[in-house]
């Protein structure tokens, strides 16, 4: 065991205090001079030929500088996607999903702008929608993209905007070896991400050039996309991120800043466009599923193969969501040892709100399907649900999807101890029931971190660095790396993130993927700055060529020589005011493999939930949330539970209350918090996420990523669970109380009804 | 949000001069947790808003007296739900109060205001229809009180002339020792609106009084289910007998919240649940 | 109009717009950003403050409404640079992560411990059930307001 300072301690996070002093700086919170407010007119039907705009009116509105529609901007307008761009800044000619941007005002005040914004007046033809996917799919459905070229390049001659095949082993010679084999349909729903923070962007201008302020999680993808759409060079976009206020992938893609800066470059001012927490519902969502599953057992409950046809419900523009498909196909499988497997994964068109990548990125769709099909097979060979996938786990080295990095973990002991933590074994009252599950994904394979590590001539270290700061604690996680490796204390250690014009390239803060990536680069560019200290300190001759060195508490101990970094530093010739380390990740990279590298680890989370159903209503209390997930090793472990905790209640939300609603017309009919319901503080259960540190990952110490976790499975496990209390079983989500109360009638409509009686019998003695 | 002006006037007569001259354009404002957000979706337009906040005369008081509880029209939900008196003379009241919206919206929100928006799912109106609670209007003609069964004609709208405000509600006490009780259904535990809200009273001899929120355009008395289950709630057949006529009576819509049919279904295990509950609390307090 | 009232401690006599809320005024005209403002209907309690001694949403308070009243808001707990042990708690109990719930979080606390110095887990959550938040979960939060009802504790007998 390594003796360790600053990593694996709960060091007080550097991000907090503002924020628990309501000093932190969010985007809207900037303001500036001569910055002109934006806001957005959005389109009130689904799917729309834009026939007129009349601006007259709002133009006319004092304070009114500007209003720009499609027709006001380059032809072709200008488009935008991280994947294809095939979203226009604004709607252009005809507008897909019912609030895509349809104009822009912009005005010296915000009233103003709003103001004008209601005095626009759209006259729109209405044209048939499609909001699931089978309407979709539909022959007759209208294309949204015809002609548009496909992330594996071929071009949209359908709503299908993505396709990806895997498949190993013989599928149909297994079928006849099964003992069962379970083929179902399961329905994952449309959910949003909810941040707290709503979306503001600020564009400033300069000559040829524009700096964007905006909440992004993917600084260096926003300068890419945002550098293609508006035709300039790289090095004239800058992409300050700001600290994000809830970010779970919802923040990980370009969304209103190309229109922002288009906004600031063609007006010559910085602009601020400024939304409201509804119009998040009209921005990005995570993306809902439809899977086919078949999955076939030997009498042991071992699986035989997998059949699984997906096909996630993207939006009218593609965002990230074909990716996403062809990601979370490629380990539909989940964390098992399946010896035969065709994936079909598809992204679908529809005409509703753009979806993106959301906590899990596909995975707790595809874990809702594959865990649902684990426990539909315990009850048919009446094998325990526990020990059913006990059965099916790799071991530790063992492969589980051919051509990919192998189980990384203690699998089937962490499940052992998630189901510990649920009591799994435990007497049960009536109507109480216990349910466990299990979630897998992998972050992004070959994928690129570089950090610049600066140690100053003080003897404190500034840290630059691509990643973001959206909750999650990176801040100071860097930090206590360096700190780790330099020996200098983490009060002493400044981080700066997400800005393009100060840290060298990395991929995204996505995925899970910043303390092993990131904290790579980190460490390795702290090491550099060690060997650039020992070169000084050897050209000078303090020390001699061969001589072993130790690095303590900011100073160089040789066998003749003992001096601080920062003296070494002022007292070279010229004297250095700062010496500069970088280091750099590289993933794996495999060109044979389908996703471009092989997984640096598995982010693996087992899930246990025990619930209590009243069967009069329906209503499922959910009792206990447990997690175990793979850590690897805690660099702040008071953070990584933190994240694990916050997992487990976003997926009691989409397993019990949450689903935006569109109606038949494609209008969205639960934008808002009112009728979208999120759990609130009443709502949680009894929680505890524990973290499996067996120092067994590639990042840092030994460390893995965590922090999508427990959402990827938490339904299922919530569905087990419900099934053991009542009885009923669920393949669509949220298990709201209404559906649980129509699942309960339907098998017992011909017991009579007894409607709480026994409390007044009770008095008869009285 | 689109213009509006502001007063606060001080006196009646002010208010009554200012609702006379303006009434089709200005709203009363109170504890403001519907209107401020009826203005800013467009919802409503006033173009004068008229507070009654500073009136010196309007109470935020909860009086107690022998012949009831008398709650003014600016006492707040909060201050009604913690009240000691009304949590043991009229619990239902408290607990209707307590569980609307979150403290915050408490801490605003007036029963005055709750009532005068008249939402089909305002939840302290079934444990007002209890106590026949009466609702103390005044205006430029002076004072009139009406029955809370009278108060609500349909939803969003009340009895009350342009010109009349609340001026406050009282609460007669019940005759007999008495027990109530307000359970209602909702998707999520914390702050949330009603699918399906019941309130029950009990007394002596077991008499029922029954009273539904949520389940039709307003809400009410269920008569026929209190005679029933006032013949005897240890008998599973009035029981029986007493739901089914409450659920009769009901008229709940379909919407995104919830559909008729399960509304329907919890009438019955909120109702048996209210009046359960009721009999358990008398029974704790002695008075059965 | 011109409104009187004292904002963490310190009166004040400004012109407001009767249209605007109290959660505008705070922000755009006092310069005081720490109340966050997001749904803007009263369902998120992210602009939390405190109002004659209540939590209120103050996107739901009329600027004019407030003339005559004492408000707190996030910024007037650290006194001297000190933190107050309620912030304090948050951060030791690992309650704060991307941080736009906080202000509100913290200012409902404030306000139930007032009212409520020793309460119960029930009484906190029925507290903090109009504050929402998407990423920690709530636990931590629970266990922070408890934590800082102890240290608030401690200081009292300390006096």
């Amino acid at each position: 065991m390594i003796d360790v300072e600053y990593v694996g301690q709960n060091i007080r996070r550097s991000d907090v205090i503002n924020k628990v002093t309501g000093h932190l700086e969010y985007t809207v919170d900037s303001g500036g001079a001569g910055m002109l407010q934006g806001r957005v007119l959005r389109s009130e039907h689904a799917h729309a030929r834009i026939l007129k705009i009349d601006v007259s009116e709002a133009q006319h509105v004092p304070g009114v500088v500007l209003v720009l529609t499609a027709s006001d901007l380059p032809q072709p307008v200008p488009r935008f996607g991280p994947v294809v761009p095939d979203q226009p800044i604004l709607a252009d000619q005809i507008t897909r999903f019912h609030g895509e941007p349809v104009a822009l005002v912009l005005a010296t005040d915000g009233d103003s702008a709003a103001a004008a914004v209601r005095k626009i007046r759209v006259e729109y033809e209405v044209l048939p929608a499609v909001c699931t996917v089978q309407d979709a799919l539909q022959p007759s459905a209208p294309v949204l993209h015809p002609g548009l070229k496909r992330l594996d390049g071929k071009m949209c001659d359908s709503n299908v905007g993505g396709e990806s095949h895997y498949g190993w082993g013989d599928v149909d010679k297994a079928r006849g070896q099964c003992a069962a084999i379970i083929d179902d349909v399961y329905s994952f729903p449309l959910i949003q991400h909810h941040c707290l923070e709503p979306i503001c962007s600020i564009a400033y201008p300069g000559d040829g050039e524009v700096t964007i302020k905006t909440p992004t999680q993917s600084p260096f993808i926003m300068q890419r996309v945002l550098a293609a759409c508006l035709g300039l060079e790289l090095a004239k976009v800058r992409i300050v991120a700001s600290d994000i206020g809830g970010g779970f992938g919802g923040r990980g893609y370009p969304k209103l800043e190309p229109l922002a800066a288009y906004a600031a470059l063609h007006t010559g001012k910085p602009v601020k466009i400024v939304t409201t927490f509804d119009d998040g519902f009209f921005t990005v969502r995570r993306l809902a599923a439809t899977v086919k599953i078949t999955t076939g057992f030997d009498g042991e409950g071992k699986i035989l193969f997998q059949d699984i046809n997906a096909d996630f419900l993207m939006g009218a523009y593609a965002d990230a969501a074909p990716r996403i498909a062809q990601k979370a196909g490629f380990t539909a499988c989940g964390p098992y040892k399946v010896p035969n497997a065709r994936v079909v994964a598809r992204a679908i068109y529809s005409n509703t709100v753009a979806s993106s990548a959301c906590r899990g990125f596909g995975m707790p769709q595809l874990g809702w399907a594959v865990e649902s099909q684990m426990d539909a097979a315990s009850r048919k060979l009446k094998i325990d649900p526990l020990e059913i996938r006990l059965r099916n786990l790799p071991a530790k080295g063992e492969a589980f999807i051919p051509g990919d990095t192998p189980c990384d973990g203690e699998w089937i002991e962490d499940l052992k101890k998630c189901a510990g933590m649920v009591g799994w074994d435990k007497p049960k009252k009536k109507n109480v029931g216990r349910g466990i599950a299990i979630g897998i994904k992998n972050p992004i394979p070959a994928s690129i971190s570089n950090a610049l590590v600066m140690l100053h001539a003080d003897n404190t270290v500034t840290v630059a660095v691509g990643t973001t700061e959206m909750g999650q604690g990176a801040k100071t996680v860097f930090a206590q790396i360096a700190a780790e490796i330099l020996r200098i204390p983490v009060e002493r250690i400044t981080v700066i993130m997400g800005d393009t014009g100060i840290a060298p390239f990395d991929f995204s803060t996505a995925a899970s993927r910043s303390t092993v990536t990131m904290g790579s680069a980190v460490l390795a560019a702290s090491h550099d700055v060690l060997n650039q200290l020992r070169a000084i300190a050897q050209q000078r001759q303090l020390i001699d060529a061969e001589e072993q060195v130790e690095f303590v508490n900011g100073t160089l101990k040789g066998r003749r020589t003992t001096v601080s970094y920062g003296d070494l530093l002022r007292q070279s010739s010229p004297a250095l005011n700062e010496i500069t380390g970088k280091g750099v990740f590289n993933g794996q990279k495999d060109p044979k493999h389908p996703l471009g590298g092989l997984s640096d680890f598995w982010e693996v989370v087992f899930v246990g939930a025990e619930v209590e159903v009243n069967p009069a209503t329906g209503k499922t209390k959910v009792t206990k949330l447990a997690s175990v997930g793979e850590a690897g090793f805690a660099i702040n472990p008071l953070a990584a539970e933190a994240q694990e905790e916050g997992s487990l209640v976003m997926g009691l939300g989409h397993s019990l209350w949450e689903e935006m609603v569109y109606g038949g017309n494609g209008k969205l009919l639960n934008a808002g918090p009112l009728d979208y319901r999120v759990p609130t503080s009443m709502d949680i259960p009894e929680i505890h996420s524990h973290l499996a540190e067996n120092r067994d990952g590639p990042g840092p110490f030994g460390a893995k990523g965590i922090g999508e976790g427990p959402v990827m499975a938490v339904a299922p496990a919530i569905a087990g669970a419900v099934y053991d209390a009542v009885g009923v079983t669920f393949k669509e989500l949220p298990i709201t109380s209404e559906r649980v109360w129509r699942a309960l009638n339907s098998i017992k409509s011909a017991q009579p009804d007894r409607a709480a009686s026994p409390k007044v019998q009770s008095q008869k003695g009285g | 949000m689109d213009s509006f002006r502001y007063v606060a006037p001080t006196t009646f007569d002010e208010l009554f001069l200012l609702l006379s001259s303006h009434s089709s354009e200005a709203a009363l404002l109170a504890g403001g947790t519907d209107l401020i957000n009826d203005i800013r979706v467009g919802a409503r337009s006033p173009k004068l808003v008229i507070s009654l906040g500073k009136v010196r005369a309007l109470s935020a008081a909860i009086e107690e007296g022998s012949g009831g509880a008398l709650i003014g029209a600016l006492a707040s939900l909060s201050d009604i739900a913690r009240n000691g008196f009304l949590r043991r003379k009229f619990p239902a009241v408290a607990e209707a109060a307590n569980l609307i919206g979150s403290k915050q919206i408490r801490n605003q929100a007036t029963m005055a205001g709750n009532i005068c928006n008249a939402s089909p799912a305002a939840d302290t109106l079934p444990a007002l229809l209890l106590y026949d609670a009466q609702v103390n209007i005044i205006g430029p003609n002076g004072r009139r009180s009406v029955a809370i069964a009278s108060f609500v004609r349909s939803p969003n709208q009340t009895c009350l002339a342009a010109t009349e405000i609340v001026e406050s509600i009282f609460i007669p006490h019940h005759a007999v020792p008495s027990a109530s009780c307000y359970v209602r259904f909702s998707r999520r535990e914390g702050a949330d609106l009603a699918i399906v809200g019941a309130a029950a009273l009990v007394s002596e001899a077991n008499a029922v009084r029954l009273a539904l929120g949520a389940v039709a355009p307003v809400p009410f008395r269920a008569r026929e289910a209190e005679a029933i289950l006032s013949q005897g709630v240890q008998d599973p057949a009035n029981w029986e007998r007493g739901l089914a006529a409450a659920v009769a009576v009901a008229e709940p819509i379909s919407d995104l919240r919830a559909s008729r049919e399960y509304r329907l279904a919890l009438i019955k295990v909120l109702a048996a649940e209210a009046v359960s509950s009721s009999l358990e609390k008398m029974k704790m307090w002695g008075c059965s | 109009m011109e409104i009187r009232c004292k904002v963490n401690r310190k009166a004040i006599t400004i012109e407001v717009d009767c249209t605007h809320t109290l959660a505008r005024v705070l922000r755009e005209q006092l310069g005081l950003m720490g109340t966050k403002i997001s749904c803007e209907q009263g369902e998120c309690g992210a602009c939390t403050v405190i109002l004659n001694g209540k939590a209120v949403n103050s996107c739901l308070v009329l600027a004019p409404a407030v003339d005559g009243c004492e408000i707190s808001t996030i910024e007037g707990l650290a006194e001297d640079g000190e933190l107050h042990p309620i912030q304090t708690a948050f951060i030791e109990e690992g309650a704060v992560q991307c941080g736009y719930c906080t202000s509100g979080m913290i200012m409902s606390a404030k306000a139930l411990l007032a009212e409520s110095p020793d309460p119960t887990e029930g009484e906190i959550r029925e507290a903090l059930a109009g504050n929402l938040c998407r990423c920690t979960g709530y636990t931590r939060i629970l266990r922070a307001v408890s934590l800082a009802a102890k240290k608030l504790q401690a200081l009292n007998h300390a006096h």
